[in-house]
């Protein structure tokens, strides 16, 4: 019996370790493995897609009439040229001559036109786009009264003008955010079907950089080198998109099973570890921004004191210091400081727990009874800070800004739930809130005119404030525009502005030549290389 | 013999309504809705309204069950939003990742735990006996996550054996042997983390019943006739310990499958596990729906193939039914 038992055993330990013994990864040349966290749905499509996982395929795959620069500029692409008629209503683009999708067929304006319109159609499966809404000729359009919308004309092979119902800066920001369709690819698809054209989702022809080649759902997504791309045939032959956890990817990395991954904490012992391991550490400005959204509509915080009340009663540099390990930035209105628009002179509501209590005081707020507990007419001031969870450094900073308010005499308590069922409380207008944790990405050129969270979307002022900002494309005027909105909101305090996080990235000790923007991750993937 | 299959397959069929009744209703109660994370979070409600009417959302609770139910008992478990296929389809293409990392897990644990708990119940209370014994109720204690974190630590991080997520080295394009070789490499570490805390119980049951097996009458009549401990052990004390075994064995299956969730998730296994963890996240209710409702099938058919095994093996379960 013993000498059975040793000799299953001895088996066993010998299958298992002739396994472990493997070599380890052979490192193939011209492979990059780019790190995703959650499965991409599969939807490559440019205007339809709704995950940053399936956004990081398709911007690889199609490619954009224009994309970004370092300061948010707009750089030709698919467009030779772009110039605004002297009314601004029409913006007229040239397009790049003998670019072609993938599948060999010549890219013209007649894509352009195709993909903009598709957006317009009474059928198309998701909400009209803001950009589509302002085209001339839209309403008869998407109602299904013309067959054409004559906002969008395409003169010649290599070029469309699209004209707006009154000047539109933001259609430039719109053309760098979704790219653009192969008509002869999707026309045969009802636009009513596109969402479930699976087979078409799933096998994206485009013009970009790279050519899809294969999705293994849940596993990787594999894309090859388009030799023909009209930017230059990229260095690197394969890029993987590897769906993979942030708990395991920096083994991951320094192992080489994965190349570029993006930081998950500003950790000092992770970072130290991914250093001492020969990796590189590439750090960003941040394009998301965390807030407290408040209900501007709550009877306590209609008043404009008692909200910037709550920003000055919180510590967010110390945030910034503590849960980021210092990698980010304060902000003081909805939008980024890094926006060439953003105003130099907005309240900067530093940290100052005594200014906090003077605004409650003024606005009617004491502890009369000496319980620490702010009141006023016999109602305590108790506050409830929801928040998702699944953002470790907005989990961590809950606690923080709890504390905060309670040493300004403000009853806060936390709670918390899964994503979906705290945005559900700001999505229902009926339900009342106190303040909720979220977050938003920048988009750049977009300024956001929405305060639904906020409950102040029929607010005339801000409507006004608004629609002025998208009534211009003169450089200068938009600039007096974007600063009267951003200044007006951040002197109402419609929100608690938090923080900014950095942007990192590891990059194992194979890839050079990495290039890479806030706001286009993937800027330069033609030129990344990664070492024999 | 057939009519005892037969009548509890009947009793499963009313179970398996009531699972998908209860399941639905806990789904569809939930505050916020599964459209949140497709729908741009700043789209106006009135928009997001006149959405979530045009895809049948806004439905009474009772006339969407009635719906799905007539969709499922025609084979169409639905469509799942989130992934863009049919939810039959998607669990089918990550069945056989399961299968493969439960059916190893099994196996591993069977290995392990058969030879470990014949001998710890041959030898109850000796050193070794002990030792095996603490090392179980350890085992049992650590959570399946963070025992897969501590083998990612050393097997992975710090010795650089084995791959810690995945089913294939992305990329390498390998086939034939090196293919099987490069899987298998990828199975060892989640393979091992499902099966550790198995093997601890398997253990545990085989033991006890080895050592009462041995105090039995029977076994210590073999004993006087002067049989040898190797013509007792064989024949006679494996095929009674046996019993307890298809049990666990069968009651085992449906946990691996479901149980697979954690490890699935630690190691980013792609099968029914983490596809479980995917629908909840995203909230994608079709696929849940259907996943729940695939392991109540699995359960309760695993639960028939033992009742059935049990009443082969030993007539008297038959007879006093």
């Amino acid at each position: 019996m013993r000498s059975k038992f040793i000799r299953t055993l001895a088996i066993t330990v010998a299958l298992l370790g002739g396994v472990a013994a493997a070599p380890a990864i052979a490192q193939e040349n011209s492979v990059l493995r780019y790190a995703i966290w959650s499965n991409p749905n599969g939807t490559f499509h440019p205007s339809l897609y709704f995950t940053d996982y399936d956004r990081a395929i398709i911007f690889n795959v199609y490619s954009r009439l224009v994309t970004l620069d370092e300061k948010q500029g707009y750089v030709p692409s698919l467009a030779k040229s772009y110039e605004y008629s002297a009314d601004g209503k029409s913006l007229t683009l040239k397009l790049r001559d003998g670019v072609k999708w993938h599948d060999g067929v010549p890219f013209t304006a007649a894509d352009v036109v195709f993909t903009y319109t598709s957006i317009a159609s009474g059928d198309y499966p998701l909400d009209t786009p803001a950009f589509a809404a302002q085209l001339e000729g839209f309403e008869a359009y998407n109602s299904g009264a013309a067959e054409t919308i004559s906002g969008i004309t395409s003169p010649d092979d290599l070029t469309v003008t699209f004209t707006f119902k009154a000047p539109y800066a933001a259609a430039l920001a719109h053309f760098a955010d979704r790219p653009v369709l192969a008509k002869h690819v999707w026309e045969g698809t009802p636009i009513a079907q596109w969402a479930e054209a699976t087979d078409l989702l799933r096998n994206p022809i485009g013009t970009g950089p790279y050519k899809f080649s294969e999705f293994v759902s849940d596993q990787y997504v594999s894309l090859v080198r388009n030799d023909e791309y009209f930017g230059g045939a990229p260095k690197i032959e394969t890029l993987i998109f590897k769906v993979t956890n942030a708990q395991t990817a920096q083994t991951e990395l320094l192992n080489g099973e994965l190349d570029i991954a993006e930081l998950s904490s500003w950790n000092q012992a992770d970072l130290r570890t991914y250093e001492d391991n020969g990796a590189k550490i590439i750090e960003q400005t941040g394009v998301g921004g965390q807030y407290l959204t408040l209900d501007n509509t709550d009877s306590r915080l209609a008043d404009p004191r008692v909200r910037q009340a709550l920003i000055h009663a919180i510590n967010r540099q110390g945030i910034v210091d503590s849960v980021l390990y210092g990698h980010g930035i304060v902000f003081n209105s909805n939008a980024h400081p890094d926006s060439p628009y953003y105003p130099a002179d907005l309240d900067a509501y530093p940290y100052d727990p005594a200014k906090a209590k003077e605004l409650l005081a003024a606005a009617g707020w004491a502890d009369t009874d000496g319980d620490g507990v702010l009141d006023k007419d016999g109602e305590k001031f108790t506050f409830t800070i929801n928040f998702p969870v699944g953002n470790k450094t907005r989990e961590l900073s809950a606690p923080i800004i709890q504390q905060n308010l309670q040493a300004v005499g403000i009853d806060a308590e936390l709670i918390s739930a899964d994503f979906n069922s705290t945005l559900a409380i700001l999505q229902n207008a009926e339900t009342p809130f106190d303040g909720v944790l979220m977050g938003g990405t920048f988009r750049p050129g977009q300024y956001g005119s929405d305060l639904w969270w906020e409950r102040l979307e029929h607010d005339p002022k801000y409507v006004e404030l608004a629609a002025a900002v998208n009534s211009t494309v003169d450089d200068g005027e938009l600039r007096v525009a974007v600063g009267a909105w951003l200044r007006e909101v951040n002197n109402e305090a419609v929100r608690v502005w938090l923080y900014i996080p950095n942007k990192g990235y590891a990059l194992s000790p194979r890839v050079t030549n990495y290039t890479s923007i806030p706001y286009e991750t993937f800027a330069g993937i033609e030129n990344w290389t990664v070492a024999e | 013999m057939l009519r005892y299959i037969f009548r509890r397959t009947l009793i499963a069929l009313p179970v398996l309504l009531a699972i998908s009744v209860v399941v639905f209703a806990l789904l569809n109660l939930q505050p916020g809705d599964p459209y949140v994370s497709m729908i741009d979070p700043q789209t106006s409600p009135e928009q997001k309204a006149e959405l979530l009417a045009r895809l049948g959302y806004s439905d009474p609770i009772w006339l969407k069950y009635v719906k799905w139910l007539g969709r499922a008992l025609t084979g169409d478990l639905g469509y799942s939003l989130q992934y863009g296929a049919k939810v039959s389809d998607i669990i089918a293409s990550r069945l056989g990742n399961t299968a493969l990392l439960a059916g190893s897990a099994l196996f591993l644990t069977l290995v392990v735990a058969v030879p470990v708990g014949l001998y710890t119940g041959l030898r109850r209370n000796s050193r070794a006996d002990l030792a095996i014994s603490m090392l179980s109720f350890v085992v049992v204690s650590i959570p399946t996550f963070f025992l897969g974190m501590v083998l990612i630590k050393v097997f992975a991080a710090d010795l650089r054996w084995l791959p810690t997520s995945g089913v294939v080295t992305v990329g390498a394009k390998r086939v034939g042997l090196d293919h099987v070789i490069d899987v298998a490499r990828h199975l060892v570490l989640p393979a091992v983390v499902l099966a550790a805390s198995n093997i601890a119980i398997m253990n545990r049951y085989l033991r006890s019943s080895v050592s009462e097996l041995l105090g039995q009458d029977f076994i210590r009549t073999l004993f006087a006739k002067g049989l040898s401990r190797r013509q007792i052990i064989n024949p006679h004390l494996l095929r009674n310990a046996a019993k307890p075994l298809v049990t666990i064995i069968s009651l085992e299956i449906p946990a691996l499958l479901s149980g697979a969730l954690l490890t699935e998730t630690v190691f980013s296994w792609p099968g029914i596990g983490r596809l479980n963890y995917e629908a909840v996240i995203n909230r994608d209710y079709a696929l849940l729906m259907g996943i729940i409702l695939f392991l109540a099938v699995i359960t309760l058919f695993a639960n028939l193939i033992a009742d059935i095994v049990y009443a082969i093996v030993d007539p008297r379960v038959r007879v006093s039914k």
